[in-house]
């Protein structure tokens, strides 16, 4: 390679290893942080000039003195740990069960003719629609949140991965095929590194989504967990607590995105997002 | 027994002078289409032959039945040799490192070391040995070319089978990679079988260009070049053949 080449090259692996570092969420907190700050001091001001009164919007100090009330009682705990178990098994078995269903439909041209209907079916209802029927089958507690967890995420899983699948080039097929991957080996030596980028974004769509079922499932089928604290603070017209628990959500739901995010990372997939 | 197919294991070696590829009138059809007529080709082994035609006529198709991934609809094609093939497309896996992706085209036959060896002197032949770790994603178009060429390069396979491979770079990256490619063969002798549309292309590396006709396609002519491989485009032999092509095809 002469000179120049190398050079471009180098110059253009830094710019892209640059830009992926950017996508992957890794530099430059700072923004978030001083957007942060300032909706907080926007928040302070308003209801220290009481344009916010308290019975409207609790005003910062009420919602720190509740999360300190909360965290001594120990249950925003307890409830964050009944949510967040919610969610990994109601996630954990729509990703055990939609990942190989999705690689199928993807590469089974009968399956998903056949199935694909189906599929856009469900992923069309609201998984709220299901809450009667949850309570039907399941009762309260666990089991409904799960199943409307796995309800809301599934199938999206599914209908991204085909189509994930679908989309891989042909010739990374041929080019398998030539060095002896076929059959379950081109699955897992070909199909699945190729997607790989888009079933990490799927996960993280799928996680934003369970997150935010599971808060609707336990305001009408739970007697713990983040959602029914919720709904327990509003009959208890503890709106400081409300707020407490809501941030409590969006701070949970903001480190399991970034913990996903961490995937985009790896370096066997980083080629998906620095196109 | 004109019609009977009969195409041998791939992985037997070339029987000494015999052709890699002999094909005795292929017929071959998509459906009601028909793509290939009569065709009669051979290929002998360290030859590098090109084959030119309109596009559509089936050139990719002759090249898929000398791959074996298709099999004719009618006549004989008998395959005597190992085959790799260079796709139009950027082949490489964008999840493996240059490396790991030269290291696929590895004899699955030989040792550790002897694999480890033959890794590095594939990256040293096409000069990234620097680029060991790198993602395709990393390197210009040169240079995944060169990646893909290390890897068809790095096993036991006789036969090339190369699809248009360096219709996708500019000109400059072209012409650089026609002397990379005469270079690697001289280091590591193959016989080639070179699709093409370009016609100064083919006779710059080709010893022998096919001419094929519209479709269904069928040997319209065949044009020798004196063997050698380091022309240049101004050379009198290229350009006599690019002009006797121009003419045939009445350009």
């Amino acid at each position: 390679m002469n000179a120049s080449e190398a050079a471009v090259q180098n110059g253009a692996a830094e710019a892209k290893s640059a830009a992926a570092a950017a996508a992957a969420g890794g530099v430059r907190a700072w923004p978030a942080i001083l957007i942060g700050a300032l909706a907080l001091a926007i928040w302070w001001l308003l209801c220290s000039a009481n344009w916010l009164p308290e019975y409207v919007f609790p005003s910062p100090q009420s919602v720190a003195r509740a999360f300190a009330e909360d965290m001594r009682s120990g249950r925003l705990f307890d409830d964050a740990v009944v949510s967040f178990y919610r969610v990994t098994l109601g996630f954990g078995l729509a990703v055990a069960l939609g990942v190989p269903a999705g690689l199928l439909l993807g590469t089974r041209l009968i399956v998903r003719e056949g199935l694909l209907p189906a599929v856009n079916f469900f992923r069309s209802l609201s998984p709220l629609a299901w809450i009667p029927f949850a309570i039907l089958w399941f009762g309260i507690g666990d089991a409904p949140a799960v199943f409307l967890i796995f309800m809301a995420s599934f199938f999206p899983l599914v209908l991204a991965l085909s189509g994930a699948v679908a989309t891989v080039p042909k010739v990374y097929f041929q080019v398998g095929a030539e060095y002896g991957y076929r059959g379950a080996r081109a699955l897992w030596y070909v199909t699945l590194p190729a997607i790989l980028p888009q079933l990490i974004t799927a996960l993280r769509v799928g996680a934003g989504l369970a997150w935010l079922v599971v808060v609707a499932a336990e305001m009408v089928a739970g007697r713990e967990g983040l959602g029914f604290a919720i709904w327990d603070a509003r009959n208890g017209l503890r709106i400081d607590l409300l707020v407490c628990r809501m941030i409590t959500i969006g701070c949970i739901g903001i480190t399991i995105d970034l913990a996903l995010l961490q995937l985009t990372r790896l370096n066997c997939v980083r080629w998906g997002y620095e196109r | 027994m004109d019609d009977q197919i009969a195409t041998l294991t791939p992985d037997l070696p070339a029987a000494g002078h015999l052709p890699l590829i002999s094909a005795r009138g292929v017929c071959h059809a998509y459906g009601a289409f028909p793509v290939l007529r009569e065709l009669r080709l051979e290929v002998a082994p360290g030859e590098f032959l090109a084959v030119v035609g309109p596009s559509g006529c089936g050139k990719s198709t002759l090249l898929s039945l000398m791959a074996g991934t298709r099999q004719p609809g009618s006549g004989s094609l008998l395959r005597r040799a190992a085959t790799r093939m260079v796709y139009q497309q950027d082949g490489l896996f964008p999840w493996l490192t240059t490396a790991e992706n030269i290291a696929l085209g590895l004899d699955p036959q030989a040792g550790p070391a002897a694999r480890a060896r033959c890794l590095d002197e594939m990256l040293e032949l096409v000069r990234l040995a620097d680029f060991r770790h790198h993602y395709p994603h990393q390197l210009s178009g040169g240079m995944r070319r060169r990646v893909e060429l290390a890897r068809v390069l790095a096993g036991p396979a006789d036969l090339l089978l190369m699809d248009e491979p360096f219709s996708a770079l500019d000109y400059q990256t072209r012409r650089r990679m026609h002397r990379e490619l005469q270079s690697m063969l001289a280091s590591y002798p193959r016989a080639v079988v070179l699709v093409t549309h370009d016609i100064e292309e083919a006779a710059l590396l080709a010893d022998r260009i096919l001419l094929l006709s519209d479709r269904p396609a069928t040997v319209r002519s065949e044009f020798h070049l004196p063997a050698g491989r380091s022309r240049a485009i101004g050379d009198r032999e290229v350009l006599e053949v690019v002009a006797r092509i121009h003419a045939e095809l009445a350009l």
